[in-house]
């Protein structure tokens, strides 16, 4: 087993904070209308807090390579899902 | 009594095409599949155990190229196959979704568990479709609740209907006769009796059939008067005191949305425009407009889309 | 077990006895056999209700159960055999039995986790068959929306959830399988010299986790959307139906390979070593199961050719699916050529592998048809989609299931059943198999539509035939029932290696010790290495003929 450094409690109560305070912007975010741009700044919200989780929670900043690689393999994978089903829904008539 | 065909009849010039690709294919699988067979059953006989064959086999790195030429030649091969296969069947399918521009205009709506069929001049049929042999017809289809799909089996055709949504399917049928139409999504307990028939007829008893039929009024017609019916008058039509837009002209036209997009009005739209009014806004116009989910038939929806694409060139202020 | 007085200890069976000692092992051995159990009843559950199905369609009129009655029927038929039967069979029983026997490790990785695996499929399982208890589903296995969300009103929500339990399972499994192969493997047991069927079980993992997710968010969805009327999937709320599709496609095509994957690892396994000879191009057959895995992911909408999908999709998706088919057609050619020059016998297992390598290539071959989008149009739907999926999941998958419990039944259970009647059973399989099944490509064609509780009358003769051969088919599969229950209790015992196969889990006894190994073995040489059969009569396995050289095992001294 690879061991690493786990980060302190205050870590996790400062990256507690920080996805609270990025709940509220997009709340905040939902009374001015932007168009698209609700979507895009809510979407932006998103990844940043599950950034968060996936480095602080889930230890991934300080992890062996090999669960970096199947962390990312997630990603890839929702990634296909996301572009492969645009390829239906931006191109109906 | 022998009723036991292997073939179903085919009548359409696009179904004869399907069928070349068809029978092409099983050649293809034919012969793989035949090798296949008789590959193994060949190596099972002459190398059973026990045998006397020959089993000498290169070794090292001559067995290690001969492998690869053989690998390459089983990869190159059916790719190339598949491939063009695919290429064939892609165009054909392109076929089959560009309906084209001259083809006569049908509706159905799909419904647990029948299909409600209406012509633009007003017949009105259920779980079967009239249509004349040699003219292109394009269907206009929706579902009044779940997904359903129109199959005619002797077309080659299915295209699933959705709610919410107009598909289209369209054909040349080209000999008088009497076809199968079948529902292919599964839609609930009466799915299997969601089918009925297409009859194609000489163009001459079409024409006698379509008079002949229970059309009082054609579709646009009918549209306007429940245009009035459902009070859509009283904010669209021309005296209106309410602060809402024109249809004339609508069709077709492109619209701008108040969140700052903007769509073409095609009869997606104009149904959503009716069903789920808060979800495009006309730029310029307050929300009030209610939503008419529950209240409006499908079939009732496409006579009114039917009248206000007969406003397309119509003048403002004409509708009363 | 107080009669046990064994020093060390003893085979896995022997280690107790009670009801508890099972229900409470973390041996994976012991957890392939719950699987076993469990699984083999849930497959006649399924199987009931495809019987049922078939007796119906015997007359065009539907005259044997209601059209209610039969949706559920089928509804049934498909979630059971889907989700409780072919996704778990192989990787839940040999999987387990053999993934740490096969790399040379003493259990799974997590040992505690892969218990909890199966009382989750327990869970799940019971779950789903309160749903069809309390009176059933109809939406079919696919619960197309909006169907499934706001039109049946039957037990939508509990069998969703038994679905959603089990998919835990999967995910569990997977986690375990990825782990154990990563990390477990015995010293010189490099990623090369792993057993295809290794391989297959790699592959089966990667797709366990990455998809499963999937679903398990696809049917929360459908439950919020159906309990909390939330718009998701129904246009009525401002929702996609299609986007239920996608989402379900994208894990139940891959779902397909989990089916199929691990029944390319059999195959490898029991045609290598019944050819006496190693594998035809080892390290493409390794390739291809992770390209299967891989572009398995990318094909998804070629569910949905007809669904109201554009056009640019379709055509995406139509190239995608011809890719797939060339690993798989690898696999097929290289299987067929490891029989060139070999030294071929036919005992059971080997039978029930031919067939499925046949009984694949028609299923394969006919995928490409559907793969055509045009001919999708008219295919799509109907028969031609039935009769090409159950050439794949039950000509392939469950061929090939039969074909390794009769394989690895000796070292699963220390005895041997009679290969005379297992060879009539994969006979009976083979010709129901094709009775049933064959019928349906031509009614495909013909035009009859899948989940049809009546037809019209000109379809009735090959409707009849197809039902026809489905009751040979239960024959040849209530047959293994019988045979192998029997060897349990009178069936001579088998020896460590009675096929005189290469593979680890055939070094260490029948059954095997509850650590697996005395010692943990060590490896020097690639998989496969059957001796090149030489003369007329090779002799490959001469010297391993074990204690119990008497009756049936004598009889496999065709073998040796
Ligand atoms: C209470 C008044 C009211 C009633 C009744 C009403 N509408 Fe509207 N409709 C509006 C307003 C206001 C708008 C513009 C704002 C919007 O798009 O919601 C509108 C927009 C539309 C649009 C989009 C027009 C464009 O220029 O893009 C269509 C189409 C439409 N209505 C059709 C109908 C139909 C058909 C009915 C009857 C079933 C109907 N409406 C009933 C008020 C009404
Ligand atoms: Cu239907």
């Amino acid at each position: 087993m690879i061991t690493h450094p786990v980060p302190a409690i205050r870590t996790y109560v400062l990256v507690w904070v920080g996805l609270i305070v990025l709940l509220l912007l997009t709340l905040g975010s939902a009374f001015i209308p932007l168009g698209w741009g609700n979507a895009a700044i809510n979407l932006a919200i998103a990844v940043a807090k599950s950034l968060l989780v996936i480095f602080f929670y889930m230890h991934l900043r300080s992890a062996h390579y090999v669960l970096r690689i199947a962390a990312t393999a997630g990603f890839f994978w929702l990634a296909i899902l996301l572009g492969l089903s645009l390829t239906d829904f931006v191109t109906r008539y | 009594m022998w009723n036991f065909p292997l073939h179903p009849p085919a009548d359409t010039p696009l179904a004869t095409r399907v069928d070349h690709l068809f029978y092409t294919w099983l050649g293809l699988a034919g012969v793989v599949t035949i090798a296949v067979f008789f590959l193994i059953v060949y190596f099972s006989v002459k190398y059973r155990h026990g045998s006397k064959a020959d089993r000498a086999m290169p070794t090292g790195a001559e067995l290690r190229r001969e492998s690869h030429r053989i690998e390459f030649a089983w990869i190159a091969t059916p790719l190339v196959i598949f491939l063009g296969m695919g290429f064939w069947a892609a165009d054909l399918y392109y076929v089959h979704a560009s309906p084209v521009a001259n083809a006569t205009e049908v509706y159905a709506v799909g419904k647990q568990w029948m299909w409600k069929i209406e012509h633009i001049g007003g017949q009105r049929e259920i779980d079967e479709l009239h249509v004349p042999a040699g003219r292109p017809i394009k269907l206009i289809m929706t579902s009044q609740d779940v997904i359903h799909s129109f199959f005619m089996p002797a077309f080659r055709i299915k295209q699933d209907v959705l709610p919410g949504r107009y598909t289209i399917l369209w054909f040349t049928a080209e000999h008088p006769g009497d076809y199968h139409l079948f529902c292919t999504q599964y839609c609930g307990t009466d799915h299997a009796r969601m089918i009925g028939h297409v009859v194609v007829m000489a163009p001459a008893d079409f024409q006698k059939w379509l008079t002949g039929g229970n059309a009082q009024q054609s579709m646009a017609e009918e549209g306007a008067g429940r245009f009035r019916q459902y009070g859509c008058s009283g904010c669209h039509g021309a005296n209106a005191s309410v602060h809402a837009p024109k249809l004339e002209g609508l069709f077709g036209r492109r619209v701008q949305l108040s969140d700052g997009t903007s769509v073409i009005a095609d009869e997606r739209y104009i149904h959503d425009s009716v069903m789920l009014p808060r979800s495009q806004v006309v730029a310029g116009y307050a929300p009030i407009m209610p939503s008419f989910q529950g209240q409006i038939a499908e079939e009732d929806l496409l006579d009114i889309i039917e009248y206000i694409k007969s406003l397309r060139d119509a003048n403002p202020g004409l509708v009363k | 077990m107080s009669t046990l007085m064994l020093p060390v200890r003893g085979n896995y069976l022997d280690e107790g006895f009670s009801l508890w000692s099972w229900l409470s092992s973390v041996d994976h051995k012991r957890i392939a056999i719950l699987y076993t159990i469990s699984i083999t009843m849930f497959f006649f559950v399924g199987g009931v209700a495809a019987s049922l199905i078939r007796l119906n369609l015997v007359t065009p009129t539907g005259d044997f159960v209601s059209a209610e009655t039969y949706n559920k029927l089928f509804t049934m038929h498909g979630v059971i055999m889907v989700w409780f039967f072919l996704i778990p069979s192989i990787p839940s029983t040999l999987g387990n039995f053999l993934v740490p026997l096969m790399i040379g490790a003493r259990d799974m990785a997590f040992p505690r986790l892969n218990l909890a695996s199966w009382y989750l499929y327990i869970g799940g399982g019971l779950f789903t068959v309160g749903a069809l208890i309390a009176g059933g589903v109809d939406t079919g296995w696919t619960f197309y929306t909006p169907y499934s969300t706001m039109f049946s009103n039957t037990h939508v929500i509990a069998a969703a959830a038994g679905v959603f339990i089990v998919g835990f399972s999967s995910i569990l499994t997977g986690i375990n399988f990825i782990v154990t192969i990563h990390k477990m493997r015995a010293p010189g047991m490099t990623w090369f010299r792993l057993p295809l069927f290794i391989w297959s079980m790699y592959a089966t993992a990667i797709i366990f986790v990455l998809a499963t997710p999937v679903l398990a968010m696809t049917l929360f969805l459908l439950a919020i959307e159906r309990f909390a009327g939330v718009g998701v999937f129904d246009p009525a709320l401002g929702g996609d139906p299609l986007l239920f599709q996608h989402l379900f496609w994208f894990y139940s095509h891959p779902a397909v390979y989990v089916m199929i994957l691990p029944a390319m690892g059999v195959a490898s396994e029991i045609i290598t070593c019944f050819a006496r000879k190693n594998v035809f191009a080892y390290r493409s057959m390794a390739f291809a199961v992770l390209a299967i895995a891989v572009i398995g992911f990318l094909v998804w909408g070629h569910h949905m050719f007809v669904a109201g999908t554009s056009v640019y999709s379709s055509i995406v998706f139509s190239i995608l699916s011809f890719l797939v088919a060339i690993p798989s057609a690898i696999k097929v050619f290289n299987w067929t050529a490891t029989l060139y020059k070999g030294s071929i016998h036919f005992e059971a297992p080997m039978l029930y592998l031919l067939g499925f390598v046949g009984l694949f290539t028609v299923g394969g071959m006919t995928g490409l048809f559907l793969a055509s989008l045009a001919l999708d149009v008219h295919l799509h739907d109907t028969y031609f989609v039935i009769a090409h999926f159950h050439y794949i999941m039950v000509g392939g998958s469950v061929m090939a299931f039969l074909g390794a419990i009769h394989f690895w039944w000796p070292k699963i259970t220390g005895r041997m059943y009679s290969d005379r009647w297992a060879r009539f059973a994969a006979i009976v399989v083979f010709i129901g198999f094709n009775l049933t099944f064959f019928p349906q490509f031509v009614l495909g064609y013909l035009g009859m539509p899948r989940r049809y509780h009546e037809y019209p009358p000109e379809f009735q003769v090959l409707n009849v035939l197809s039902s026809a051969g489905a009751s040979v088919l239960a024959v040849g599969y209530l047959l293994p029932l019988l045979y192998l229950l029997w060897s349990l209790k009178y069936g001579p015992r088998a020896t460590a290696n009675p096929w005189g196969a290469t593979g680890l889990e055939w070094q260490t006894s029948s059954p095997p010790p509850v650590d697996n190994f005395a010692s943990i073995p060590i490896v020097t040489a690639p998989p496969y290495q059957y001796e090149p059969p030489e003369g007329p009569h090779p002799n490959p396995s001469a010297g391993q003929k074990g204690e119990g050289s008497e009756g049936a095992v004598g009889a496999r001294d065709g073998l040796s």
